[in-house]
Order: structure tokens, then sequence, then C-alpha cells
């Protein structure tokens, strides 16, 4: 299973998880746009230009406001990629209490002897403490949705 | 010496100079805090503190007093970032948010590239992030140029000193 914690500072979360996929896989499934819109179906939009200044966007419509918005949107640009090792993205989301305040989303991948282990680090988030405590139950959840895509493929 | 350029798409400054030390001498003057204070700071900005978390995820951050600079109406400069890359004595890749910027919500990325070369060593700034931001990049399109020169002037001088 996936594990997450929110370090001392309340500023970072880290999520890890084991797959039984090689490491390309698993990245395609993180942030190849067919790829994690054929994992998530239910997200309206992912984009992400896969190289250093490209931009990304995901966008997903909620049964029910959070925050104030019925559609939370994320976006940012790539800050560092290495594939199928290295992705490094900034993070704004419209239902943070400063929209424009950056965060940032580090993916780590190492091959293991039965698959890949992968750390997601999001950095960023003292200023956002609601933020931060949705985002702490939410990566595990995403990181769940990786693994079971790239194991079943 | 100092060769500056900004790439054709108008986003990064990239500068690149030649240093008679070795990589890890140069590493350690631009990762640790006691010695940036030292050399990363001129007479029309100087340093009030230089803090580096020297790791990745780590953070770093500077300020100085009021200089005689003004970039987009700021004289009292605040910059800060997270460390994204950290592999002495090659690589240094951080994050970098000024408040003089044109647009504070931006992060922009400075890379530091290390090699070997003819018994010292090369190195290549690259800050990329910038093609929103003109009159920031104008400002650094000069800037890098100053700071490569005065880490040159301080790994090379301190290395006179120790060998005397």
């Amino acid at each position: 299973m996936a594990t997450s914690i929110v370090t001392a500072d309340q500023d970072t979360i880290v999520s890890e998880i084991d797959i039984a996929a090689p490491a390309d896989r698993v990245f395609r499934g993180i942030c190849d746009a067919q790829t994690v819109r054929r994992r998530s179906p239910m997200l309206d939009v992912f984009e992400m230009d896969l190289l250093v200044g490209g931009k990304w966007r995901l966008q997903i419509t909620l049964p029910k406001p959070y925050h104030g918005v019925s559609v939370i949107i994320h976006h940012g640009e790539v800050l560092e990629i290495d594939p199928p090792r290295l992705l490094v993205y900034s993070w704004f989301a419209n239902f943070h209490t400063d929209p424009k305040h950056s965060s940032i989303v580090r993916w780590e991948l190492t091959p293991t002897k039965s698959g890949t282990h992968v750390k997601v680090t999001h950095s960023g988030l003292a200023s956002e403490p609601v933020a931060c405590k949705d985002y702490a139950q939410g990566w595990p959840g995403v990181l769940k949705e990786v693994k079971e895509f790239a194991e079943k493929q | 010496m100092t060769t500056t350029s900004v790439t054709p798409d108008q986003d990064a400054v990239v500068s690149e100079i030649q240093i008679s030390a070795r990589p890890e001498r140069v590493f350690k003057a631009l990762t640790d805090a006691r010695e940036l204070q030292r050399w990363f700071g001129s007479a029309e900005c100087p340093l009030k503190f230089w803090k580096f978390d020297a790791r990745v995820g780590g953070r770093y951050s500077y300020e100085t007093e009021k200089g005689s600079v003004v970039v987009n109406g700021v004289s009292e400069f605040k910059c800060h970032g997270e460390i994204l890359e950290f592999d002495p004595p090659r690589l240094l890749v951080y994050t970098w948010t000024g408040n003089w910027h044109d647009d504070t919500s931006k992060l922009t990325v400075v890379r530091w590239e290390l090699t070997p070369k003819s018994g010292g060593t090369h190195v290549r700034v690259t800050h990329s992030g910038l093609n929103a931001m003109p009159v920031a990049r104008e400002d650094y399109s000069g800037g890098w140029a100053g700071v490569v020169e005065m880490l040159k002037k301080f790994v090379e001088r301190e290395r006179r000193v120790v060998s005397d």
C-alpha cells in the first residue's frame, strides 16, 4: 500500500509505493497525457508538455463544490525531467487560499528487484494548511491508481 | 573570459566562465551559505544574509540591503527557492523567485553545470523561465556575467592565499 507522511513543518507531503512494473511504464502513467487520461477517465483535461519549461494542466468537475469551486484546475510548468527517473513540476490550484502561490511536485522512480519504487514529494504547502491536509490523503489515492493501472497492463 | 547569451526563444540566460580551481572547490562556493555570504553580493547590492540548505528539497534564500540598483521598482532584493538537483561537484539546480521579477508567482530555474577542464573548471549557469519577464531578463543578461566573475575572483583569490 501507499504510505504518506507530512513533514513536521507542515510544508511537505511524501508519499511512496512499490509497483510491480518497469519504471518507463510507470513514468508514462504519471505524465504521458494519453496514458493518464486512460488511467483516470474522470479527468476532464490532462495535458503536459514534457520538456523543461513545458506547461501542464489538469481539470476535473466535481459532483459538489469543494472550497468554493465546482471545477478543480491544477496547472504549472515542468521544472526538471529525466525519464524515467525524475519529473518535477510547479503546481498551482484554483482552490488554494493564494492561487498564485506555487508549490512543487517531485516524482522519483527507482528500479527495484520486483519493479519500481515511486516517491512523490509535494512541497511548499506551509501557507496552504487546508490543502496540505487534503493532499496528504489525496496522494496515496493517486499512487494506488498509478499502481493498479501499471500492473494490469 | 565570461560569455553570456540569451537563447533565441528569449527564455534563458546562459553565462559561462573558466575557473582555475577544482570543481569540488567551486561547488562548495555555490552551496555553502558562509561562502555565498562572502562573494555573492556587491557594493551596489550589499548582502543582508544567505541561507542554503544543501540537499534536494532544501530551501535557500538571500536578501540584500537597499542598494543603488533598482529593478521593477525594487531596491531591497529578496530571493528564495528550492533545490531540485544536487549532485556534487557536477550539478546544482534550484528554483529562483525574486521579489523584483515582473511576475513574482512564476518559478524560474537556475542550473549550474561544472565540468573539469584544463586543470580547472568550466562553469555554465543557465537561468530559464524568463520569456514572460522582459525586465528581469534584461537585468539577468548582465547580472549573471557579474555573478560568475565574482565567483571566479573569490575562488581563485582564496586559492592564491592558501598556496602562499
